[in-house]
């Protein structure tokens, strides 16, 4: 069988992603990672629930998709609303 | 040592050379944006054109305090003659080169129509680098 390595795409849409994404990190991830590790990455697959943490994106989604190479990535920076800001602090809402 | 321009409307500019690992890279002028904490920002456009692969995706802060879900991809770009693997931020405005990618390098901007923009690296952050 030819191997070929399919195309990464998005398979959901944008506010089912971030819908899945958040609910997972929330009750499953959030507990396990917060202490000691605020304003680092978790890299969570939205379809297993599998996760990284690690100090970049780029590193928490490699070591994603090496475990899983289907992987559907949503990024969270531990503590933040948000990963990256374009010109603007984020709000002061609670997280 | 890089260099870039300042624009007529005092937006300071970088051309950088972006595009997949082992394929001819592109140039993209970029406006230098200290506001922006990510690495790259390009129109879906460009990604498209350059055939950038789609990598996850994120909540992002715009200007207005609006949090915004991005589709991030992954590209290769040419920093100061090195390949740096970087994230890239579909958003449908100029390119937007950001402090992730500035980070360890000095900024310096005649900001003046046409000035000059000059990014060097700090010796002190390559050295710790190489050691780590």
């Amino acid at each position: 069988m030819v191997n070929l390595m399919a195309v990464r795409q998005p398979r959901y849409s944008k506010e089912e992603f971030a819908r899945l994404g958040d609910e997972i990190y929330e009750s499953q991830i959030r507990p396990q990672v917060e202490e000691g590790n605020y304003g680092k990455i978790v890299a969570i697959d939205i379809e297993t629930g599998a996760f990284e943490v690690a100090d970049t994106a780029i590193a928490a989604t490699d070591r994603l998709y090496e475990r899983y190479d289907d992987a559907q990535p949503w990024v969270i920076r531990i503590g933040h609303r948000t990963l990256y800001r374009f010109g603007s602090k984020s709000l002061k809402k609670p997280l | 040592m890089m260099q870039g321009f300042v624009n007529q409307n005092c937006e300071a500019i970088i051309s950088i050379a972006v595009g997949q690992a082992n394929t001819p890279k592109q140039m993209v002028n970029a406006v230098i944006d200290t506001g922006f904490t990510g690495f790259l920002s390009l129109p879906l456009s460009i990604i498209t054109t350059l055939g950038l692969s789609w990598h996850f995706r994120d909540f992002g802060t715009l200007g207005d305090g609006s949090e915004v879900i991005f589709d991030m991809y992954r590209a290769i770009v040419i920093w100061d003659g090195q390949t740096k693997v970087i994230d890239v931020a579909a958003a449908e405005t100029e390119p937007l080169v950001g402090m992730s990618l500035l980070r360890g390098y000095r900024l310096q901007i005649d900001v003046v129509e046409s000035g000059l923009v000059k990014i060097s690296a700090l010796p002190m952050l390559v050295r710790s680098d190489h050691i780590t």
